[in-house]
């Protein structure tokens, strides 16, 4: 397997609000993350909202620049080129937001939105109308649909459109962002079984961003598990679901309720806190205030990934 | 043992007239709840589920047009006058719904809006009424010294905490919880969830929850209620539910959220203007016939369990 994107110690730092002159304050949103993506694999990133899973997305496609680190992605370090470098790129980067709305032109019709990626990229109007027949047939939708705008079609519509759009320009690489999160169960199965079509046949990489650990452990060969901007425990999906080792991780899991068996769940796993505040970081371990196996060097000394096992495990916890 | 009913609903139809037609998003619907049980109405967005529940404490629009009978305790309710219902709603039937900054005052400490509650409710002095909130803070977990934070100073599943102590201020018999936990990480959804629980045990509260997480719905529920553009498709208890569901809705239901990348449901949920004869979910019906598209299908009632469907999965 060939190494598609790979990200060396990314950071992003924001300036805070209240920050001054005097006194500089700032929100640490990923703090020194390093991934690999290899062709056609399906990485997950898994946290509670606010730990900085998106941010990291975005930086992957060159969104958002890093403070901090470099992602590389063909050989080329995509913070460090001038604009008009990463536009020639965003055809092969492409991001698949929750909000599908959000990248649709409102005023555009469906047939426009799906020929806006070609005639940014001056592709002949005959080429494009042939892969826009594919790419609809593909994500399950009918020409009827051509003349209606965003608002006229229902949200797993208008999310498999997004996925069209997405794909139009033979990608190399999707960060798919809670692609599925606002629909209902029914629909979210469509997406899913999509984006997995779509990673078999074309050997896509992807990155999966979601809170929703059921469908992760699904859709996903690796995961990382992210706390307040870093990596806790980072290995093969399987691996992790069935034997999660950072307290974090075993909380993460332990509070996912699933129909699976009879028995209840509730009450019986050992959940605490609330999602932390990336403006007020603990010291030591950032996962301390809310770890029941805390102990005084957690306090003071950050841990760091480390390998466990003989498996690709790494996990960041000083009481293994 | 025969239950003690709290509340019975039984030919509920509610109906929205807009400016472009009528919209029907209850048909016909029966269910009632236990005392003391976790009754939970699930269904895909758009089912008419939250509508049903605002509609016991009569909170919906005024262009809703609603018949059929609600008693509660045995006393038909829904004849009231407004000012009689006004004793009931929030005394004993309370809501909490999914957004808590909905439903609080933003500039109004939250210490001060439980207080309030007592204040209008049992006519106790301000002294009394602030040594009754701060119990009830103890009750829901959130420490003192928040008494005098304003709501956006708390996190969401904080604010949460802070409706479920004003809805129980008066110590409802029934809690009607409009998917309390849907904007809420898992972790902090397990620990309002517990809460919720460990409230009900306490005060022999019953729940009525509306959700469209069978996740939830496998812990908390006693009895299950699954609803389908409008329809009650199937009332079961849990065990027997998530065991063997008997409507083809619930079948699939249940494959596609136990296993998302095999299974699907082609096609959406039908637009509740559009007036079909028939099952509404026969388009997407794997044992659909020819009689499904013609007959609107009763209620077939076995025991404790109901199902709406003319060919019921067997055995």
């Amino acid at each position: 397997m060939s190494c598609l994107i790979e990200a060396n110690q990314l950071s992003k730092v924001f300036k805070d609000k209240e920050s001054t002159v005097f006194k500089k304050k700032e929100i640490i949103a990923v703090d020194n993350v390093s991934l690999t993506i290899n062709r056609g694999e399906s990485v997950g990133i898994v946290g509670e909202s606010g730990c900085g899973k998106s941010m990291l997305g975005k930086m992957l496609v060159g969104l958002t620049l890093p403070t901090k680190g470099s992602v590389n992605y063909d050989g080329k370090i995509i913070s460090r080129l001038p604009f008009n470098e990463i536009k020639k790129l965003r055809s092969k980067l492409q991001p698949i937001f929750q909000d599908a709305d959000s990248t649709l032109n409102p005023k555009l019709t469906v047939k426009k939105l799906l020929e806006e990626p070609f005639v940014i990229n001056k592709i002949s109007k005959g080429d494009a109308n042939q892969r826009i027949d594919e790419l609809l047939s593909y994500v399950n939708l009918g020409k009827e649909l051509y003349g209606r705008y965003p608002h006229e079609i229902s949200g797993g519509q208008r999310q498999r459109l997004g996925l069209a759009r997405a794909l139009s320009l033979n990608p190399d690489f999707i960060v798919a962002d809670e692609p599925a999160a606002s629909l209902d169960s029914s629909v979210q199965a469509q997406i899913l079984q999509l984006l997995n079509r779509m990673k078999l046949n074309s050997g896509l990489g992807l990155v999966y961003v979601s809170h929703n650990l059921k469908i992760v452990s699904m859709m996903t060969e690796k995961v990382n598990v992210m706390y307040l901007g870093s990596f806790v425990e980072t290995g093969d999906t399987k691996d992790v679901f069935e034997n999660p080792m950072h307290p974090y991780t075993k909380m993460l899991i332990g509070s996912v309720l699933t129909i699976d068996g009879d028995k209840r769940k509730l009450g019986k796993a050992k959940v605490f806190g609330e999602p932390p505040d990336p403006k007020n970081r603990a010291s030591g371990c950032t996962f301390h205030p809310r770890c029941d196996c805390c102990s005084q060097i957690c306090k003071e000394e950050r841990p760091i990934l480390k390998k466990v096992g003989n498996k690709n495990r790494f996990v960041a916890c000083h009481n293994m | 043992m025969k239950k003690e009913k709290l509340l019975e609903v039984e030919q509920l139809n509610i109906k929205f007239t807009t400016s472009i037609g009528d919209v029907n998003v209850s048909d016909d619907i029966n269910f009632s709840l236990n005392k003391g049980e976790t009754f939970c109405i699930v269904g895909e967005s758009g089912c008419g589920k939250s509508v049903v529940a605002l509609s016991l404490t009569r909170l919906l629009p005024e262009n809703a047009i609603i018949k059929g009978s609600i008693k509660f305790e045995g006393f038909n309710i829904s004849e009231l006058e407004e000012k009689e219902f006004s004793e009931i709603r929030g005394r004993k039937i309370a809501t909490i719904f999914e957004q808590p900054m909905s439903c609080i005052n933003p500039v109004m400490r939250i210490g001060d809006q439980i207080a309030e509650t007592y204040r209008a409710n049992f006519n106790c002095s301000r002294k009394e009424a602030k040594q009754q909130a701060l119990k009830k803070l103890e009750e829901v977990k959130l420490p003192a010294n928040r008494y005098n934070s304003y709501p956006h100073e708390l996190s969401g599943g904080m604010q949460q905490r802070v409706m479920i102590a004003i809805a129980l201020a008066c110590n409802p018999q029934l809690l009607i919880a409009d998917e309390p936990t849907t904007s809420l990480d898992v972790t902090v959804q397990y620990q309002i969830l517990e809460l919720l629980q460990e409230l009900k045990e306490k005060y022999n509260m019953t729940i009525l929850m509306i959700t469209h997480d069978m996740g939830v719905v496998h812990d908390m529920a006693d009895r299950i209620g699954v609803m389908y553009a409008g329809n009650m498709m199937e009332i079961a208890d849990r065990d027997e539910f998530f065991q063997r569901p008997l409507h083809p809705y619930a079948v699939e239901l249940l494959n596609v959220v136990r296993d998302p990348c095999i299974y699907t449901i082609p096609g959406t949920v039908p637009n509740l203007m559009e007036w079909v004869p028939g099952c509404p979910f026969e388009p997407r019906c794997k044992r659909s016939t020819e009689a499904c598209k013609i007959n609107k299908p009763k209620n077939i009632v076995m025991g404790e369990r109901i199902v709406r469907c003319l060919n019921v999965v067997p055995n």
